[in-house]
């Protein structure tokens, strides 16, 4: 680690020293094709709401897709290594990490934990090659939050399943080449999940217009009316919504990263601006009201560096001890710490902090988005008092 | 007693959706409270509850109006309705300015305001806040559009302009004919209103030179004005200058790639020795005290806006926690969750105090009639602005 990263907060109590030498090579890749390939472009695509798909080969060869996937192709990574690649991802961008974050996590996640062998095989080391891309189709237009009543059914006729229904906000959809969709399997009236293949008749999907945050990720509107796919793109494992909840449970970390990267860049923007800019005849950092804001910015980036990887620590020693309250916890807690982080930064930037040419202003718009998906603050909180008083309050 | 026998069409509909063992199964288990409980919800969704009408004026401060100057409010706030709310979330997004709305505002605000003996002094201070709450709370880029050009274009002529200078601007003004903007921010001096831009003075009026300036209007059609404000070289004094779009040496460049305000249209202005004639210069300004008298009138309205901002966000957030049903919660509206309703309700009363903060001091103001009050005057727009 350099001495660089200390001084400008990004390492402020030396996580280096606790990282594998492969996850500190892991954080400088991604953290130079930030530097050197992202943060030139972005704020382009960023405000015309356009994917840069020419990131994308670019994004591959860093070789982080697949993530702790071992096998099919997959770099095997350990937790910490996907958790920090993800902050130092979502510290140039946000949407390009959950463009990665919904194939690789969420997709390959699906794929791997539910699927057969031949579906793995089938699909995994071309996705780690991202030479396919994958979406992942929970949400629908009247069910968000209460995810385990989806409508959208899967009605087995012979050897094949009709799909039918609508999802929202799926990310990648309108061009992945394999769609995850949960539905609801008539027979039994569990929830299930069903491979969609880009170009399938029957399924639709339409880009959502107008978003305010991570606009350079394309989420969609899907329709599916009698959408049929072989018996053998359904994921064998995927028995009831547990097992979804398994998979979510195993990319919340990630989110939680997520808001970690959006709080590093804020901070990182906002001290370097803070000690350029001369207000009353001096840099605006030498006054108080100014170095409070930039310490607890500060506070809030380091105890969350901190939390998430002690969580990934312990999925990495056995996934099994990491409950679903301490996915959620991590990721409530540093999604409403960093939506405060960003905002601060924002602030302290003036009129230039809603101005996307000095970046700030893009981490404030994402962070909203990152504070709503992967379950919303309150959806998370729930999980989390549920687990410890054992009352479930979401109704 | 005659047994009571269930629509047979709703049990039908029941064992499509259920799993008949398994239900049957967890009946088989259940406690006799919660099966009360579960009845009683049930009986309750049976008999939906009528939705209240949504009010973001909940303690009514509208009631502080006559019943004439409501009907202005109503005026205000059914043009922001009818002709801003359909058309400008696609400017916001494009960040264009709506140009085409101009005319029709323009009546509006004729309509409305009046003419006494200039329109701006028309309604008087609550009132002009009232209005300027009833367009942020459909819009904020439209009212921030309204904000420069009246309040701080139109009130700097107002306030520091001669006879003639106010006699010659202030009708094409007050029509939107020509559109006002307002330059004072500078590259390096944003917090600390101390220009850098210079006026020499010259027997042929002022020479202006090095300035760009970030404020909004500037690139705006139709024929903007624009009132600069600079440092006089000899003794730092400041001035202001009205400055039109054509003149020699001022270049206008719109500011790309905001992320707030995306309808309004900010620019950076720059002066290479631009000529001005001393008739444009507003005698009214000698120093920044008196930018700073024009400030707080600005910043009393700002804070009404704000409060219209609140209260819009409130009043959409309701209305659609209002008819979103998520975990089966029908006939109860989903702002009944603890969570969302302890949002929506603390959003209220925050509403409330930005009203309240606003109008008290707004009414101070109209009590001693032409200046602020002397009690610290940023503190209603710092109230409102917390969130
Ligand atoms: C940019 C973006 C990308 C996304 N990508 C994907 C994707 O790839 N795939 C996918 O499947 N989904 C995706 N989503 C959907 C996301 O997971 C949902 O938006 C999220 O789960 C919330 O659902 P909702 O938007 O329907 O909100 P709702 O569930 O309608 O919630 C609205 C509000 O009500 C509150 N609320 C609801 N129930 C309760 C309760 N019981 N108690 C208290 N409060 C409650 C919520 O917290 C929230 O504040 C994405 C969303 C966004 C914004």
């Amino acid at each position: 680690m350099t001495i660089q990263a200390v001084e400008r907060g990004l390492d402020f109590y030396q996580l280096d020293a606790l990282l594998t030498p492969e996850e500190r090579d892991v954080r400088e890749r991604v953290r130079s094709f930030c530097d050197e390939e992202v943060l030139p472009v972005i704020n382009r695509y960023w405000e015309r709401a356009e994917f840069p798909f020419e990131l994308v080969p670019k994004l591959a060869a860093l070789n982080l897709t697949g993530g702790v996937i071992k096998g099919y192709g997959c770099p095997g990574l350990s937790a910490v290594a996907v958790g920090i690649a993800t902050a130092e991802l979502s510290r140039g961008d946000g949407s390009l990490e959950t463009f990665l974050g919904v194939t690789s996590g969420l997709a390959m996640g699906s794929i791997y934990h539910c699927g057969s062998e031949e579906q793995k095989q089938h699909w995994l080391p071309a996705m780690a090659r991202m030479e396919k891309i994958g979406a992942f189709g929970l949400t629908e237009p009247f069910v968000g939050s209460d995810a385990s009543h989806i409508r959208t059914t899967a009605t087995r006729v012979g050897d094949r399943y009709v799909l039918n229904g609508a999802k929202r906000w799926i990310g990648n959809a309108s061009f992945a080449d394999v769609v995850v969709i949960w539905a609801q399997d008539s027979e039994t009236g569990k929830v299930g999940g069903f491979l969609v293949e880009k170009g399938t008749p029957g399924f639709a999907a339409t880009v959502i217009e107008g978003k305010i945050a991570k606009r350079s990720v394309l989420n969609a509107d899907i329709t599916l009316s009698n959408c049929e796919i072989a018996e053998a793109n359904r994921l064998p494992n995927a028995r009831s919504f547990r097992d979804t909840a398994v998979v979510l449970k195993n990319t919340r970390y990630g989110v939680a990263w997520e808001a970690v990267g959006h709080a590093m860049a804020a901070f990182e923007i906002a001290r370097e601006y803070t000690l350029k800019r001369e207000q009353f005849g001096k840099p605006i950092a030498s006054y108080q009201l100014v170095q409070q804001k930039l310490v607890q910015m500060l506070g809030d980036v380091t105890a969350m560096q901190f939390m998430c990887w002690r969580l990934c620590r312990l999925l990495d020693e056995d996934a099994n001890q990491v409950t679903e309250g301490m996915a959620s916890l991590a990721k409530q807690h540093c999604a409403a710490r960093a939506r405060q982080v960003v905002a601060l930064g924002r602030e302290l930037l003036g009129g230039n902090g809603i101005l996307l040419e000095n970046h700030l202003a893009r981490h404030f718009a994402d962070m909203e988005a990152v504070y709503t998906y992967e379950g919303t603050n309150e959806i998370n909180t729930l999980v989390v008092g549920r687990e410890i008083t054992g009352i479930a309050a979401f109704v | 007693m005659a047994p009571v026998l269930p629509q047979m069409s709703n049990l039908a509909r029941m064992f499509q959706q259920v799993n008949l063992g398994a239900m049957v199964r967890t009946l088989g288990n259940i406690q006799p409270t919660d099966l009360a409980l579960i009845v009683k919800s049930i009986t309750d969704r049976a008999r939906p509850k009528k939705i209240p009408a949504i009010n973001g004026d909940f303690y009514d401060i509208s009631d502080v109006l006559t019943p004439e100057e409501r009907v202005i409010q109503q005026a205000v706030r059914s043009y922001m309705e009818q002709r801003v709310r359909p058309v400008i979330g696609k400017y916001w997004e494009r960040g264009e300015f709506p140009h085409e709305l101009v005319p029709g505002f323009a009546r509006m605000i004729g309509e409305t305001f009046g003419s006494r003996p200039y329109a701006i002094d028309a309604l008087g201070p609550t009132l002009t806040g009232i209005a300027a709450m009833e367009m942020a709370r459909v819009d904020a880029s439209m009212y921030t559009f309204f904000g420069v050009h009246w309040g701080l274009c139109m009130g700097s002529l107002y306030l520091f302009g001669s006879e003639e200078q106010k006699q010659r601007w202030m009708p094409p003004l007050e029509r939107f004919e020509k559109i006002g903007s307002w330059a004072l921010t500078e590259p390096d001096v944003g917090s600390a209103n101390r220009c850098r831009a210079e006026d020499h003075g010259t027997a042929r009026g002022g020479r202006l030179g090095h300035q760009r300036a970030r404020r909004s209007g500037a690139a705006t059609r139709p024929l903007p004005i624009s009132i600069s404000f600079c440092a006089h070289v000899s003794d730092h004094q400041v001035n202001a200058f009205i400055i039109e779009r054509d003149t020699p040496g001022y270049s206008v460049e719109k500011l790309e790639g905001k992320t707030a305000l995306r309808a309004v249209q900010n620019a950076n202005i720059r002066l290479e020795n631009v000529h001005v004639s001393e008739a444009n210069r507003l005698p009214g300004v000698t120093s920044f005290r008196d930018v700073a008298r024009q400030l707080a009138v600005a910043r009393s309205v700002v804070a009404w806006a704000m409060a219209g901002t609140a209260m819009g966000a409130y009043e959409r957030a309701l209305d659609y926690a209002n008819k979103r049903v998520q975990f089966g919660r029908r006939s109860l509206p989903s702002s009944s969750f603890k969570t969302g309703w302890c949002r929506c309700s603390v959003m209220s009363p925050r509403c409330r105090a930005c009203c309240c903060g606003s109008a008290s001091y707004t009414r101070a103001m109209a009590r001693s009639a032409t200046s602020a009050p002397r009690w610290p005057r940023p503190s209603a727009a710092s109230i409102c602005a917390r969130r």
